[in-house]
């Protein structure tokens, strides 16, 4: 018995390491995954874990209802994905409005806190009015930038250069250091977020000249010519948005043709520092607005993650600057 | 164990962890780039270039130019209606390609596709006795296939999806492999994006300012899940790709933005892959699209001369049918060689089949339908050709089922029509009796500017533009009987 199993010994150990090795490949090449949250999960929602390995905060019901500005989604979801268990968390949670009607739900309490830029005047009245006191704390922020054709030589503008070619006072490159071209100077609608920020943070009161139109012809209405252009990257171009707005929805990669380029304000070029200390003129605040008078116990768990460290660190992973 | 049998365990072990560890590099280097763009960056750092640009199914770098042409595919397509979890069905059904194997792989990917759909659970909640579900060839060139699958889940709320192969392979098409290697595919879809969701809140009143910001949030919220590479959904035509999310649509005018798009070069294969390709126009200018016909003679003979002449029926025809209208296009394509020696001379002819009977025997009638523009030939490609391409090039005339020479101006066309007959026994054209020539007299003294049979032996040598003067009427000669016209929108040049 002893020579069979000294014999047999081998091709089990043989097969054993077979048998270690194609786990290791299945693993390797991610046909097997290791569900932490299957492994961890227990009554105590305390220890289930997100897809970042630390712990959740808040299981998903009880989350509080939150709602955000169409530009501070990717900060949102980055907070909720990083304080929630992913794998209960839904696109429905996602469903985000407007700023202006995010508010008009926090004051009608359809929600219990909002992330956005500061209230209009309109809102904070309408607040007033309902006797409703609004918590507003500054948790990030951002840089407000400009735009150009990545072939336009302008790499610099001054503030006062973007304000005159906003009022019309410059309309060619060549005023600027650039081409012998005319300014196409692209906006944003009047009502929109970016445009009250453009108004609020550059302009300062300055008037602004009209909105270049699109024209193009539609099947249905013929030929349509009082659409507001939106931003071509024509080589005579210039646009603005919030940065992280700016970031999604084009290319500033060097590698791929035709993309866009930052424009430096005052030489000064956005990016984490000289939004963090301020020395990039134009910086965009964002909040988080509740209701002083809601004292939900898990909103007071999120507030507090979200001023924390790791809410920080969620803010930063976003693209925005934490405060 | 020996000393001999440990060294042998321990070389073993060694030997097989190499070897896996080999399998893994290579396995995770071919895996296959998703389509996502990850997001979440630290501070205000550029992200990285995406992966999505390297794709190892498509490198090219070089996009079309507007001279460039395309063939159609041999590959045959059908519907049959069918049901599936108790839902009509239009299905598609593909066939023509040397390679079983494809064929059936899209035959089947697009039968389970369509079952996962109604399976989910999406479906299941948001759909009631109004669903249905239609499939349709958008695309089918160059070697590319691309289907649009609409489902109507309800009255109020449908949804499409895409489902697109390189024919080489029976490999899937992804969004990247639309566009060149280096395209600003963030730039252009931001753009159409924009676009496409204005006209969705576009009025006959125009543009309410209150909408604008639904289409700034309608444009960043697509740009996030694109982005995120949530963006799979997606079919094409030759002239726009569509890209579809939770029942939002956005289309790219690919003329656009030619010089990124790769499509009609990408996937061209230089082997057979097609059971035939009998009837098909094989140099098509890109951006361009034909009407579905049984033969299409479309051919840019040279820069000053060009045949748009097509045959077309709504009719299903017998073996011995098929026979006579082969016969009748070897016949017409002798007839064209005279056209082609000309010069300067836009030539189009959509001729429509169908069946008849004639003293007892069973004929087909081919209705010829001539229109020639022409001109001096260091002016026709300003004058005639641009123009045809322009309106060719314009999606907004898609339904124009009339060849575009119609929207040149009417007094720079010569119009004719006729008729011919073959016998189906024979296969052979029945020659007409000439008619008395002072019945024709009669016909010109009415005045009216009626169409004239066309003389059955000869196509007519084209001339030097009209004047005014021959085209009194205002009318063009082809007003009559002629296919169904269903004019949307004009192209202003």
């Amino acid at each position: 018995m002893r020579k069979n199993f000294s014999v047999m010994l081998p091709v089990i150990i043989m097969i054993a390491v077979a048998i270690i090795c194609i786990l290791v490949y299945l693993i390797g090449t991610g046909q097997i995954k290791f569900n932490k949250s299957i492994l961890n999960k227990t009554e105590n929602s305390n220890v289930l874990n997100n897809s970042n390995g630390t712990n959740v905060i808040l299981a998903r019901n009880e989350l509080p209802r939150l709602d955000a500005s169409v530009v501070t989604q990717p900060l949102m979801t980055s907070v909720v994905r990083n304080f929630v268990c992913d794998d209960e968390l839904s696109d429905t949670i996602f469903n985000y409005s407007d700023t202006d009607e995010a508010l008009r739900k926090l004051l009608n309490d359809e929600v219990d806190a909002v992330i956005c830029p500061y209230p209009s005047d309109d809102v904070l009245s309408l607040a007033s009015a309902q006797g409703i006191e609004l918590d507003i704390t500054p948790i990030a922020k951002e840089g407000f930038v400009f735009f150009v054709n990545s072939n336009n030589p302008v790499d610099s503008i001054k503030v006062s250069d973007v304000q005159k070619i906003y009022i019309g006072e410059i309309n060619n490159w060549s005023q600027v250091g650039g081409n012998n071209i005319n300014i196409k100077a692209f906006q944003r609608p009047d009502n929109s977020i970016t445009q009250r920020e453009m108004h609020n943070l550059v302009m300062k009161g300055l008037p602004m000249i009209d909105a270049p139109k699109d024209v193009f012809i539609d099947k249905i209405y013929g030929e349509i010519t009082d659409l507001i252009a939106d931003y071509d990257n024509s080589e005579n171009g210039i646009g603005y948005a919030y940065y992280t707005e700016a970031k999604l929805l084009y290319d500033f990669d060097a590698k791929i043709d035709n993309t866009v380029k930052l424009l430096r304000i005052n030489d000064i070029e956005p990016n984490y520092d000289t939004i963090k200390d301020n020395s990039y003129p134009f910086v965009a605040q964002y909040y988080l607005i509740k209701n002083k008078n809601n004292q939900s116990e898990h909103l007071e768990i999120f507030v507090n993650a979200l001023l924390s460290e790791r809410g920080k660190n969620a803010i930063k992973e976003a693209g925005y600057i934490d405060e | 164990m020996s000393r001999n049998t440990k060294i042998f365990l321990v070389v073993f072990s060694i030997f097989l962890g190499v070897i896996t560890v080999a399998a893994i590099f290579y396995k995770n280097s071919n895996k296959t780039i998703n389509e996502s763009q990850i997001i979440i960056e630290s501070g205000q750092k550029i992200p990285n270039l995406s992966k999505e640009n390297i794709n190892n199914q498509n490198m090219v770098t070089k996009g079309v130019s507007l001279n460039d042409t395309y063939a159609v595919n041999g590959l045959k397509y059908e519907y049959e209606k069918t049901e599936i979890n108790d839902i009509e069905v239009n299905l598609l059904k593909v066939s023509g390609l040397n390679n079983d194997n494809v064929e059936e792989t899209i035959n089947t990917e697009l039968k389970e596709r369509i079952k996962k759909i109604l399976d989910s659970n999406n479906f299941k909640n948001n759909s009631d006795e109004s669903a249905y579900v239609t499939t349709s060839v958008e695309s089918n060139f160059s070697d590319v296939l691309s289907i649009k699958i609409f489902v109507k889940f309800s009255e109020s709320y449908n949804k499409c999806y895409g489902l697109n192969y390189r024919l080489d392979t029976g490999e899937r098409l992804k969004i990247s492999d639309l566009f060149v290697y280096n395209a600003p595919k963030k730039n252009i879809i931001s753009e159409a994006a924009y676009k496409s969701f204005a006209l969705n809140y576009y009025t006959e009143e125009g543009m309410s300012n209150d909408f604008y910001t639904n289409i700034e949030g309608d444009v960043l919220e697509f740009l996030i899940d694109y982005n995120n590479g949530k963006i799979t959904e997606f079919a094409f035509t030759p002239f726009t790709i569509e890209l579809y999310r939770e029942g939002k649509t956005v289309v790219i005018d690919m003329i656009d933005y030619y010089q990124y798009i790769s499509i009609y070069c990408a996937f061209v294969s230089s082997s057979g892959l097609y059971e035939s390709t009998t009837g098909l126009a094989q140099k098509i200018p890109v951006f361009m699209t034909r009407p579905d016909c049984m033969y299409d003679l479309y051919e840019k003979v040279n820069d000053t001369c060009v045949l748009d002449v097509i045959i077309y029926t709504d009719e299903e025809f017998t073996d011995a049918e098929k026979k006579t209208i082969a016969n009748y296009r070897k016949d017409l394509v002798s007839r064209l060689s005279g056209v082609k020696t000309e010069k300067g001379v836009y030539y189009s002819n959509y001729i429509k089949v169908s069946k008849s009977v004639e003293n007892g025997e069973k004929i087909l009638i081919f209705e010829e339908n001539e229109c020639f523009a022409s001109c001096e030939g260091n002016l026709f490609e300003d004058n005639i050709y641009n123009p045809i391409m322009s309106a060719e090039r314009n999606k907004n005339n898609i339904d124009f089922d009339r060849s575009k020479i119609y929207f040149l101006d009417e007094n720079m066309l010569i119009s004719s029509m006729g008729i011919k007959k073959y016998s189906v026994k024979t296969t052979e054209e029945i020659k007409e009796v000439e008619e008395n020539p002072e019945d024709e007299e009669e016909e010109d003294n009415n005045g009216d500017e009626e169409e004239n049979e066309v003389d059955n032996s000869v196509i007519p040598s084209p001339t030097i533009i009209p004047s005014p003067e021959d085209s009194e009427e205002g009318e063009s000669n082809s007003a009559n009987d002629v296919p169904a016209v269903n004019i949307t929108t004009e192209v202003i040049f």
